[in-house]
Order: structure tokens, then sequence, then C-alpha cells
């Protein structure tokens, strides 16, 4: 009797240690992934800049921001940043949220209200945008300090009008320091297909939607591919930029300043049927609803699709490097974006705006060192500032040859093994949206193929023009505006894109369109539209 | 008068017998106030961790504004509420979460059961220890593993579709049909948690009186009478408390599942509350934290009817409930 207590004490014990033991790997677990915080020794190691007068202890700051390298614990470990700590004398502790869930994680600091000293985030998503965020008592208007704190900004700002407006609002407040892009590298993402299938099949790249059609059947059936044209849901309906073929984008565009919903058009039946026509005959992939980037590339490596949309790095850059040793014959070439007949020009095209929202770092209000925070951020629009973002340290990730910046081999043939993409996001901030200018040069020696140089060229052709479609991310709603606007919006995509794939896929019939149109209408698209035309000419007003 | 006099004593005598109940009770505290004094932790752990919090719930009232806190932020009443009811997909999500909820409530309950029983007359230990922990393994898998299977296995060219496609379907993708969906989710729910469902069960049957299948074998029983007449009965009481527990988690049906397996296509028959609170709570960029709120307080809401009525109907036609 008492040996049987004593055994079933023991398991008891046992038992708990186990749970004990799972929980405290989880509290790790969860500090590795979802916020580490570290401290940065600001001293830092054996950087080669000679220490100015440092007249008093560096000021402690703290940040938020999306960190993606997986090879270092967090930002404060990127040797370039420790440097910019130094030179504004201030020790920065980071907290990082997990990439997969960055918007979820800001809602949950929104609705907690705890901030950081500095907050790395796309803050037009803000509710009721950065203005409001501003009126909130959020984030800082940094106007008044910028003469005296951000001598470098503020120069930058007046030398280039354009990128200013997108920044200083209605009330001459500015919310924060964002990530600014040249418009020559506005484009990075199109669509490429297999150049090997093409010089099989001899046929030159597709120009015009008849075009592309000639070629997907030509894949299916000579060289045998099961699904020609690999997409996921997001590229087929939400942003399929085939669309632009018939004058129209597939979300809200700008039509010589008038805001028009695509799918409202009457152009998008053309466009909806054409898909649904490619989807039913299988030159669309049929799996394409559960598909992902991932899913794409592997289809096009292993001979199954020909076609695909992606960006310059991740899309064909990745796929030419698995192929060196997967499938050796594989060869990619960028295409123009499609066009109806020969001639024209499609001009709604995955464009972004200069000023890159996602990477804008704004200053809190709960912030008490508003100098240090400043000026630490300001030196990123410095020459050495922007140099340092996109090329790192000098001597360690690139070296000055005539002037200009050249990646060593560091970045360009890690000795680790990283790929480049993966090397530039360890050791700079060029490729990620990150405060501060991302400098062109960049670009020349990231694409190192001659496929991808192709590519960059070939889509960022008409860019220029392609400006005057997208609807301007810095118009901003009001916060009743934006609270109507969500209401009425959420039904309604919901609505658009279930029936729009449900017209692809062919389970309603093309023939029911003028229905899905009056049933759209009908969900209150007019006042949506009202609303966004009205925060766009406020936009352009001032 | 007399009458009244009566009323009056009787009163008098109650409200005595109460003061003597809670004097003994007051005593009984005194004596055993070691025990109260351990129960401290427990009543503070509810109070921190469980009822504070549920003062956050009050922005399902108001028009909040993370800004504005929720002492600043205005009442707006049941405006979130009426919202929701007359939003174009209530009726949807609604006849989702109800249909995927009892489906599965129907389908697992049955099945762990039998499985129970079934588990319970293997005579061979070695055996039946082997079949316990073979069919616990699936519950300790992650449900993201188990998405990533279950949208292997219904693709195109997956294992269970081929398996479909040999008695005649037509070859798809099975997670794009929208009248598979809740079929797969069913499905899959029930391969990961049947072996572990069994376990209360089990623990019921082995409580029950040898004696009982011995006095019935004497009698003649075979093994199906003794299932039907001892076993099914003695496991009566269980069934009924796991049945109410279930109809308290009617509403929950999780949207981690929903979120990895839906899509465009299958939205129709998959989105359900959790999922519906998620993606425009926290996943939209304008999250509306008082709508989700009152959405999820509606859930509650119908979850504690349930199980409070469930609960007082056993009690009154068997006798026993949950409490």
């Amino acid at each position: 009797m008492k040996k049987t207590f004593l055994k079933r004490l023991l398991s008891l014990a046992v038992a708990s240690t186990m749970l004990a033991g799972c929980m405290t790997g989880c509290g790790q677990e969860a500090n590795n992934d979802v916020t580490t915080e570290s401290k940065v020794e600001s001293a830092a190691t054996e950087s080669t800049v000679e220490s100015t007068v440092v007249p008093e202890e560096p000021v402690e700051l703290t940040m938020w921001a999306k960190f993606s390298s997986t090879e270092l614990k967090d930002m404060g470990e990127m040797e370039f940043l420790q440097i910019m700590e130094e030179n504004a004398n201030v020790d920065i502790t980071y907290a990082h949220p997990s990439a997969d869930a960055i918007n979820e994680q800001f809602s949950l600091k929104v609705a907690g209200n705890n901030w950081e000293d500095m907050v790395m985030y796309d803050w037009s998503k803000y509710p009721g945008g950065t203005t409001q965020a501003i009126n909130d008592g959020i984030i800082i208007d940094i106007a008044p300090y910028m003469e005296e704190y951000a001598p470098n900004f503020a120069a930058y700002l007046e030398a280039n009008p354009d990128i200013a407006k997108q920044i200083i609002n209605e009330e001459g407040q500015i919310y924060g320091f964002p990530c600014i892009g040249e418009p020559s590298s506005a484009v990075t993402a199109g669509y490429s297909v297999r150049k090997d299938w093409l010089d099989k099949l001899n046929m030159n790249a597709p120009e015009t939607i008849s075009d592309w059609e000639a070629m997907l059947t030509a894949f299916k059936q000579q060289m045998g591919a099961t699904k020609p044209f690999t997409l996921t849901q997001t590229y087929l309906f939400k942003t399929n930029f085939f669309a632009g073929a018939w004058g129209i984008a597939t979300t809200y565009y700008l039509d010589n300043g008038v805001v028009k919903y695509g799918y409202a058009e009457p152009a998008a039946k053309d466009f909806v049927a054409t898909m649904a026509d490619w989807y039913q005959k299988g030159l669309i992939d049929n799996e394409c609803f559960g598909s992902s980037d991932k899913i794409g590339r592997a289809n096009v490596l292993s001979n199954d699709s020909g076609a695909i949309f992606g960006f310059v790095a991740s899309c064909i850059g990745t796929i030419m490097d698995s192929a060196k040793e997967a499938n050796p014959e594989l060869d990619m070439v960028a295409v123009q974006y499609p066009v109806l007949n020969e001639g024209e020009t499609n001009l709604y095209i995955r464009r972004t705006a200069e000023v890159r929202t996602e990477g804008t770092v704004c200053i809190t209000s709960k912030c008490k060192e508003i100098e240090a925070a400043m000026r630490y951020l300001d030196q990123f629009y410095s020459e050495e500032g922007i140099i340092a973002k996109n090329f790192g340290v000098e001597g360690l990730t690139y070296e000055m040859v005539n002037g200009e910046p050249v990646y060593t081999d560091l970045i360009l043939n890690n000795p680790d093994g990283l790929s480049i993409s993966d090397a530039l996001t360890r050791y700079t901030q060029a490729s990620s949206p990150s405060v501060g200018i991302i400098d062109g040069r960049y670009y020349e020696q990231y694409y190192v193929m001659e496929q991808q140089k192709d590519a960059f060229i070939l889509w960022n052709e008409n860019s220029a023009e392609a400006v005057s479609f997208l609807y301007p991310t810095a118009a901003v709603t009001t916060p009743e505006e934006a609270e109507e606007l969500t209401s009425i919006v959420t039904p309604l995509e919901t609505y658009v894109y279930e029936e729009v794939a449900k017209f692809i896929t062919g389970d309603r019939s093309m023939d029911d369109w003028d229905n899905f149109v009056t049933q759209m209408k009908s969900m209150n698209l007019s006042r949506a539209i009202e609303i966004k035309q009205a925060a766009y000419d406020r936009y352009v007003g001032k | 008068m007399k009458l009244l006099e009566k009323k009056v004593s009787v009163e008098l005598g109650n409200r005595d017998f109460l003061k003597e109940k809670r004097k003994k009770t007051f005593r009984e505290m005194k004596r055993n106030y070691q025990i109260y004094i351990l129960l401290i932790p427990v009543i503070l752990y509810f109070l921190v961790f469980k009822y504070g919090p549920m003062y956050g719930a009050v922005i399902a009232f108001l028009d909040y504004k993370p800004a504005k806190g929720i002492l600043g932020s205005d009442w707006v009443g049941f405006k979130n509420f009426i919202t929701f009811f007359k939003d174009p997909y209530f009726f949807r999500i609604m006849r989702n979460t109800l249909i995927i909820s009892f489906a599965s409530i129907l389908v697992t309950m049955p099945c762990t059961i039998l499985f129970a029983v079934l588990i319970n007359e293997i005579a061979n230990t070695k055996f039946k220890r082997l079949v316990q922990t073979v069919t616990y393994l699936p519950h300790f898998i992650s449900l993201i593993v188990i998405c990533g299977m279950v949208t292997e296995f219904c693709s195109m060219d997956g294992i269970i579709t081929s398996f479909f496609v040999a008695f005649g379907m037509e070859r798809q993708n099975l997670l794009q049909n929208p009248d598979f969906y809740r079929a797969i989710h069913i499905g899959s729910q029930l391969w990961q948690g049947l072996g572990w469902g069994t376990i209360i069960y089990l623990s019921a049957l082995s409580s029950i009186d040898q004696e009982q299948y011995e006095a019935a074998s004497i009698d003649g029983a075979g093994r199906f009478a003794k299932m039907r007449y001892i076993t099914l009965p003695c496991l009566i009481p269980t069934i009924t408390i796991m049945l109410i527990m279930d109809l308290g988690r009617v509403m929950n049906v999780g949207y981690q599942k929903n979120i990895l397996l839906a899509n465009t296509l299958t939205l129709q028959t998959a989105e359900v509350i959790d999922s519906y609170i998620y993606r425009t709570g926290l996943a939209s960029s304008y999250p509306r934290f008082s709508y989700s709120t009152a959405v999820g307080l509606f859930k509650s809401l119908v979850n504690v009817t349930l199980v409070v009525s469930a609960n007082k109907f056993s009690r009154k036609v068997q006798g026993s409930g949950l409490w």
C-alpha cells in the first residue's frame, strides 16, 4: 500500500517537472521569436570611427521594428547600426515583432497603448492615418524640431518638394522619418517566362493578350506543362496586372484625378471572362487558390509551369539560383506587362510610390529624449548615412572603388553560404524597407544576373507615367471616414473576391456578370469611392 | 390570527435557523482556518487573471479609441451588436459555426465512445497499450503540421484525392471545393482527437464493477449484451458531462484551422465566428476593436446560455448534471 502511494507520488513529481520544463521552454521560445529585447553595448567593439568627444553617457532609447534576418538575434548586432548609434551617442534597445504577424502585433500595441520611443511600421495603416496618430497623441509632430535636430532630413525635403508633399500634411506637420526610393527603381516586380521553352518553340516574348494565350497553350500542349501559368490567388484577382491591358486596375485607381474601382468598370467583364477562359482551359494553375509564392517557384523549377509573377530578386533570382542544380536547362526572361493590342502600353503596373510607407520610423509621445532620437534618425539622410544604410561598413561590406561603393565578397560571395539577398539583410538595410534613402547604385550590384538586370530595366520602362494611376498612400481619410470606409469595404471586398473567384472557376456563369455589378453597387460602393475621392482631393489640394 | 402567528413564528424560526447556520459556518471556518488560507491564492488568481480582464469587455459597448482609453471613449450602447446582426454575412457565419460545431459533436462523440468501448474489450494488454499509444500520438502534432498534411493530401494529386478519384470522383483540389470544406475540417479533427478523447471514457470504464460482468456471464449474457446492458448505461453520466461541456463550446470553432485551410473559394462554407473576429479585429489594417469584442461577447453569451440550459435539462430528465 505504502509502496503504491510512493510510486504515485513519484510519477506525479515527474509529470510536474515535465510540465515546468515545457513552460520554461515555451517562455524562452516566445522571447526569441516575438520580442527579442536585448541591450546593445554602445561601446561598439572595433569600429574605426575616431571617437568624437563624448561628453556624457549615451542616451538610452527603445525601438520597435520589423527585422527579417535570421542570422542575428536583433538589429543591435548589425555593425553599421552600432556605428550609427555611437555617432549619435545613443544606446538603443530593440523589440522585434515576428515578421508574419506584424499587423496583429501593431494592432495590439494600439489597443494597449504601449509604445517604444521609436516605432518603425507602415504608419499610414494607423486607423485614420498619420495625421490622426499625431492628433491622438500617439506620435509627435517633428516639424518644430526639424531645423535644429534634423538638418539633413530638412535639407532633403527642401530639395525634393514632390516627396515633401507626401510627408508634410495640410497643417504643416511631419509625422516621421520615411523610407524613400528613386522613381527609376519603383518597379521591382513583373511577369517572367521560361526563355528556354520559348526558344524551343521558336516563339517571341509575348506582348499582347493573344500572344500570351498562344504561348500558354503551347506550353501546355508541347512542353507538357500541367499548370502553364502559376499564380497565387492574390495575383489572380486582388492585384492582377493583366487587367491593365483593358485599361483598369483590380483595385482603386486614378483616372485623370477621378477615383475608380476596377471591378465596377465595364471593361472588367472582358478581363474576368479571359481569366475564366484560361482557368477553365487549364492554362492558369487550377490549384492557385491555395498556392503561395514558394509553391509557384517550385512549379517553374519542376517544369510544371512556364510563366510566373514575382520580384526581380525573390522570383527570378531564386529560381535561377536553384535551377543551377535542379534544372540546368532552365532560363528565365522578364516580359513587359501585357497589353490588348500591339503598340499599346500597360500603365496599371506594380509600382510603389517614392515614399515607401512601410519603413517609416515615428517618434512616439512616450519618448523623453526627442533630441537624441531625432539626431540618430537624421543620420540616415546624410551622405554617409545613405551609404551606410545601403552598403554597410567600409572595409567590411564595401570598398570605395573610384569614388563608388562596391560590395565586398562578404556580400557577393558570402563565406557562410548566405545568398546575396540574405547577406544584404544581414549586413545592410538596402533591401529591407527601413528609415533612410534607397541608393539606386545598390540595385546594379544586387541584381547580379543578366536576366535580373534586364528585368529591372524592362519593368521600369513605364514607371514614370504609371505613377499617375497610383492612388497615393499619403491621401488620408478622417477618422470618421475611415470607420465608415472600413464598414463598407470589408464586406464589399469579401463579396467581390468570392464572386470573381466563382466567375473564374466557372461556378458562376459570365452571363450573370450584370447582376454581380448591381449587387456590388448596392453594397454602398459609391460611398466608398466618394470617401476615397474626398481624401485624394484634399491631398492634391494642399 | 392564529395563522399569522404561525407564519411569524416560522419566519422567526427561519431567521434563527439562518443565524445558526451562519454561526456554524463561521465556527467551522475558524476551526479550519489553515485550509482557507490555502484557498486565498486560488481566489486571487481568479480575480486577477480571470475576472480582472473581463473589465476590458466593456469596450463592446463603447466606440473605443485606444488613444482615449476605456474611460475616455464614448458609450454607444448596443450599436456594435446591431451592426453585427445587420452584417450581410451574419447568417452565413452563424450557419457555418453551428453546422461545423454540431456536426463535429455528432461525429466525434459516438466515434470516441465506440472506440473506447472497443479498446476496453481488447484482452491482450500489450496490444491494448500499443493501440492506445498509436492513437494518442496525433494529438501531439501541431495544428500547423496537421494542416500542412491535409493541404498536401487534398491537393490535385494528393493521396486522399486519388482515393476518391478511384471511386469515380472528378480529379480536383478538394480544398478548393466549398462542398468538402466542412468534411475536411471535421475529419481531420476526428483523426487528431480520436485516441486522446477516449481517455476519459476509458477511466470511466475501468471503474465499472467487474462483478456485474461476472454475474451477467453467469446469466448467459454474451459480449454484445454486456456492452448494451452494462457498459453503456454505466457510461451515461460521463457522456452527459462531456456533452454539456461540448455544448459550452459550440460557438468556439477556433480560427487557426480556418485560417490555415480556407481560401476565397471555400469561405462561404468555412468562415466561422472566431475567424471573423480575427479578421475584423486584429488582422485587418483598420482593426475594429469594439466591434470584434462585441461579436466575441455575443459568442460567449450563446455558449453560456447553451451550457446552462443543457445542464438544467439534464438535471430534470436524468437527475444529474455538470453542477
